[in-house]
């Protein structure tokens, strides 16, 4: 019960602000600023289990009362990775949200779901044999991983076989369909369609290269690549987004 | 513990605000067309209609099919009237070819290897302009076609509504979408601009070989009879001529090898013309009907090249079709 309350929990505030975003990205650039809160808990659900690990590690490294142990603390490594999760996170999960088709929504969120079940079931089973630190990062790595490697084979599927493909693309050059999707992009102006625009470019580019290359058999590379992009990116953000509430609940008791 | 406590409750203040945001912009846009309130006194504004982007999709490939089919009706007809002078020029150039001017012509074309050429100007002069008004014209009717039937499906979805109902701007967009996409791409005339030029450049070049074929093979068995018969006529021509002393032979000699020079290649022109003129306009005919099938596959396939354009595809169906 406890678990399904905290996935609930997580999985609103990782689908709110992407909604809003959805919704409100076609009107203004200021929809942007909805996907903060979702950032902020990304990054905390990275910082803080690593941090924690490392921290576990110094403890046993260094000496106690050593002058380097003031700036030793495991924040600085912690922090890098979790600000470079949320620049990579932020922008799929936002392209995701803005121009992801029904039936791919629904196969990420399913994958996110798996990955936030499956990663406290781990972190339960290795907490038996690992200190706490050890047990939560591996659980939260084993989880999402094999979340994401079961979420990619649905990805691929859809992809190739559900999502129609305007015709056109197979008659356009490269430029022209680029142009035609960054004309198309769903974000606006502003730096969030900017940015949004890059992800039109390069969807349209791995479209164009599929469309082109149809009957050849690496065209099923392109599309395992961006579907393994898209599945763990989702894994990762959700077991962030779920650690983060957790931390939350429990700071709360 | 209070600045977590105040970070939380921001937290979950800031998720609970979006998450009624959410709802309230999606209940607002579920709202738009279905007014709360009942407005009594002024006439229902009419529904917005929006068609299902599968059911559009459906209407969009019929549309497509529509258009084809018509253009497929006309084509013959427009062929025959591109094809009208090529027909009609055919006993001309026949006349060409029975004359002496014809026969020199002909002759100086294939021994400079030009022959193809001149053919095309005299059999072909307009052929190429008249095959791309074709391919505009079919352009034009499939665009129109294309529209019309889309409009009217369209129009029919609306009226089966139980009230009357304006069509919503997403269906609108994705519809005037479909036709300007399907006014730009894979144009006939396009295709015809990279297959009818050779085409009949490849027709005329065939003509000339088979042409140039029997001209040299007529030239070799009038020189046989020219050879005797000039030798005898400028002997006996000098010889009428040799009371008036030996330059005088000399141009009776020369006047006379002229004339049946002539005179033989005038006969044998018309004898040929006698019994062979009916046979070369057929072949003509054959010729010019078999550079019209071509065109006339090369015009069908370019429209259908057109009516697939219409339709979107996955890439499951497309590795399919590959297959």
């Amino acid at each position: 019960m406890r678990m399904a309350a905290a996935i609930f929990r997580a999985f609103v505030v990782m689908v709110v602000p992407l909604a809003l975003w959805r919704l409100a990205a076609p009107l203004t650039g200021w929809a942007a600023l909805a996907l903060l809160p979702l950032g902020a808990a990304i990054w905390w659900g990275i910082y803080h289990p690593l941090r924690s690990r490392r921290q576990a590690e110094l403890a046993v490294a260094i000496l106690p009362g050593a002058r380097l142990g003031r700036w030793l603390t495991g924040r600085l490594g912690a922090g890098i990775n979790a600000t470079l999760g949320v620049l990579v996170a932020l922008p799929v999960l936002g392209w995701l949200a803005l121009g992801g088709k029904g039936p791919v929504l629904v196969a990420v969120a399913v994958t996110g779901l798996l990955a936030g079940i499956l990663s406290i079931t781990a972190t339960r089973l290795l907490s038996a044999t690992l200190t706490r630190p050890y047990a939560r990062l591996a659980g939260q790595r084993i989880g999402s991983g094999i979340a994401a490697l079961a979420g990619l084979a649905p990805l691929v599927w859809i992809t190739w076989a559900v999502i129609p493909v305007p015709h056109e693309i197979t008659s356009a050059s490269l430029s022209d369909a680029m142009s035609a999707a960054l004309a198309a992009r769903p974000a606006g102006d502003g730096w969030p369609g900017e940015v949004m625009g890059l992800f039109a470019a390069l969807d349209t580019a791995k479209l164009w290269l599929a469309a082109q290359y149809r009957e050849a058999a690496w065209v099923g590379l392109v599309f395992s690549i961006d579907a393994a992009l898209v599945s763990f990116v989702a894994a990762r953000s959700f077991v962030a987004v779920l650690e983060f509430t957790r931390m939350i609940a429990r700071a709360r008791e | 513990m209070r600045r977590g406590s105040l970070f939380i409750r921001s937290f979950w203040g800031a998720i609970l605000l979006m998450a009624a945001l959410v709802i309230g912009i999606s209940a607002a846009a579920l709202m738009r067309g279905h007014p709360v309130v009942a407005c009594i006194l002024p006439p229902p504004a009419p529904q917005i209609h929006e068609i299902p982007e599968t059911r559009l999709g459906q209407m969009i490939r019929a549309a497509g099919e529509a258009a084809y089919h018509a253009q497929a009706l006309r084509l013959d007809d427009l062929l025959a009237s591109a094809y009208a002078p090529a027909y009609a020029g055919i006993p001309a150039y026949a006349d060409f070819h029975y004359s002496l001017l014809g026969e020199y012509s002909e002759l100086g074309a294939a021994a400079l290897g030009r022959m193809g050429e001149g053919m095309e100007q005299r059999l072909f002069p307009d052929l190429a302009e008249g095959l791309q008004r074709v391919a505009a014209d079919l352009d034009h009717g499939f665009l129109d076609t294309f529209r019309q039937t889309l409009d009217r499906q369209v129009g029919t979805e609306l009226a089966a509504s139980d009230r009357p109902a304006v069509l919503g701007d997403v269906t609108r967009r994705i519809q005037e979408d479909a036709i300007a996409r399907i006014g730009v791409t894979a144009p006939v005339a396009v295709a015809m601009t990279l297959a009818a030029q050779p085409a009949i450049k490849v027709t005329a070049a065939l003509m000339a070989k088979k042409l140039a074929t029997k001209i040299a093979g007529k030239a070799a068995a009038k020189g046989a009879v020219k050879a005797t018969g000039i030798g005898g006529g400028a002997a006996s021509g000098a010889a009428i001529c040799s009371p008036g002393g030996p330059i005088a032979s000399i141009l009776c000699g020369v006047g006379a090898a002229a004339v049946i020079w002539f005179g033989t290649d005038a006969a044998i022109v018309h004898l040929d013309e006698y019994f062979n003129r009916d046979e070369f306009e057929a072949e003509l005919r054959a010729m010019v009907d078999e550079n019209r099938d071509a065109v006339r596959a090369e015009m069908l396939a370019a429209l259908n090249a057109r009516r697939v354009a219409t339709e979107d595809f996955t890439f499951r169906e497309a590795a399919g079709s590959a297959r």
